[in-house]
């Protein structure tokens, strides 16, 4: 590049230019043209017909959507077999080992192992974790099969009760279907393999805050 | 009780008090009351107020004002940041830092070394009440 004069001024003029960027020889070598490329040749549409009625209202046209959905960035200190705190819901509290990233909402998959502390594999937030230091061996577990729409509900909602159905006694509870339950066993078997004692102990626990801790300063 | 440690040129002091946090340095110089001019091997000389210090027994033999190259060699002939290290005072700092940069599977480990230990001091305890009686 030519230096800038000042703001959209150049040093060299369009002239000076031409000759400096040697396009005089390119010219020479195409026979006195800019050498261009053949225009690609588009294949013939199909006659339309024009349609016989037109709408009587303007037809509203959908706007372009330009947002791009990015792929949730995982937290560094999170990587399979990461052991996290989880820090809401039902299991907030427990220690569980993070297994992979569901790549359609970026959901963290973790389990407890159930057989360990009763933590199912189970979607959650990375915002409600602590990823802790310590790390556990996933290598022998399959996740392939696991992705959103595995935890997807497959019941349909409820109808709504009637005055009736409302005194009645509730009916027995549903049980989960048995391949859920055997997918759970599975990776159970092949990860509680690969724990000591002292990790399995260390995840059954639950973790809280004692006196004195300030979490801030803590090292997880 | 006459005072042990003494505000004096090649005293070496804990800094107590801001960026320095936790380091020790030594008094080459008095400027007022207030305050001493402090130097340490890897750090320019500088003035310090005497609140910011908290002094220790050792002490080492320099010049006032000594020269950067002299504090040095007088550290080092007499080691005694390595000294201060193994004194009490100096073993619970260290066990204050490698306290606080425990992990969490590290302090689950401890609470359970600690429960079998005092588990295992309340049965004989026991024993001993036991066969008292």
């Amino acid at each position: 590049m030519v230096k800038e004069v000042a703001r959209g001024v150049t040093a060299q003029g369009r002239s000076k230019s031409y000759h400096r960027r040697g396009l005089w020889a390119i010219k020479k070598k195409n026979g006195g043209k800019f050498p261009t490329h053949p225009k690609q040749q588009k294949a013939e549409e199909p006659a339309k017909k024009a349609p016989r009625f037109y709408p009587a209202e303007d037809a509203p046209k959908a706007l372009r959507r330009r947002a791009i959905r990015k792929p949730t960035k995982l937290r560094a200190s999170i990587t399979p077999g990461t052991v996290l705190i989880l820090l809401a819901g039902r299991f907030k509290g427990k220690r569980v080992v993070f297994l992979k990233q569901l790549e359609e909402n970026g959901l963290l998959l973790v389990t407890g192992p159930f057989k360990v502390n009763g933590v199912p594999l189970r979607r959650v937030n990375q915002a409600y974790v602590i990823a802790t230091s310590t790390k556990v061996d996933v290598s022998n577990v399959d996740v392939s099969k696991f992705d959103d729409k595995y935890f997807k509900p497959t019941e349909k909602k409820q109808k709504k009760k009637g005055e009736q159905e409302f005194f009645e006694e509730p009916t027995e509870a549903k049980e989960l279907p048995a391949e859920y339950k055997e997918n759970q066993k599975a990776v159970d078997a092949a990860l509680t393999a690969k724990l000591t004692p002292e990790l399995t102990g260390y995840l059954s626990t639950r973790f809280s805050l004692r006196s004195g801790d300030r979490p801030h300063l803590l090292k997880f | 009780m006459p005072f042990k440690r003494y505000v004096e040129i090649g005293r070496v002091a804990l800094v107590n008090y801001g960026p320095e946090y936790g380091k020790l340095v030594v008094i080459t110089d008095i400027v007022d009351q207030n305050r001493a001019v402090v130097d340490r091997p890897d750090e320019t000389r500088r003035v310090i107020n005497f609140k910011r210090l908290a002094l220790t027994d050792f002490k080492i033999d320099i010049q006032r004002m000594a020269k950067k190259k002299e504090l040095t060699a007088a550290l080092k002939t007499n080691d005694v940041f390595t000294k201060f290290q193994q004194t009490a005072w100096g073993k619970k700092l260290a066990a204050r830092v490698s306290k606080s940069q425990t992990t969490d599977f590290e302090r689950y480990k401890a609470a359970v070394a600690k429960s079998k230990r005092s588990k295992a001091v309340a049965a004989s305890l026991a024993k001993l009440q036991k066969s008292a009686k």
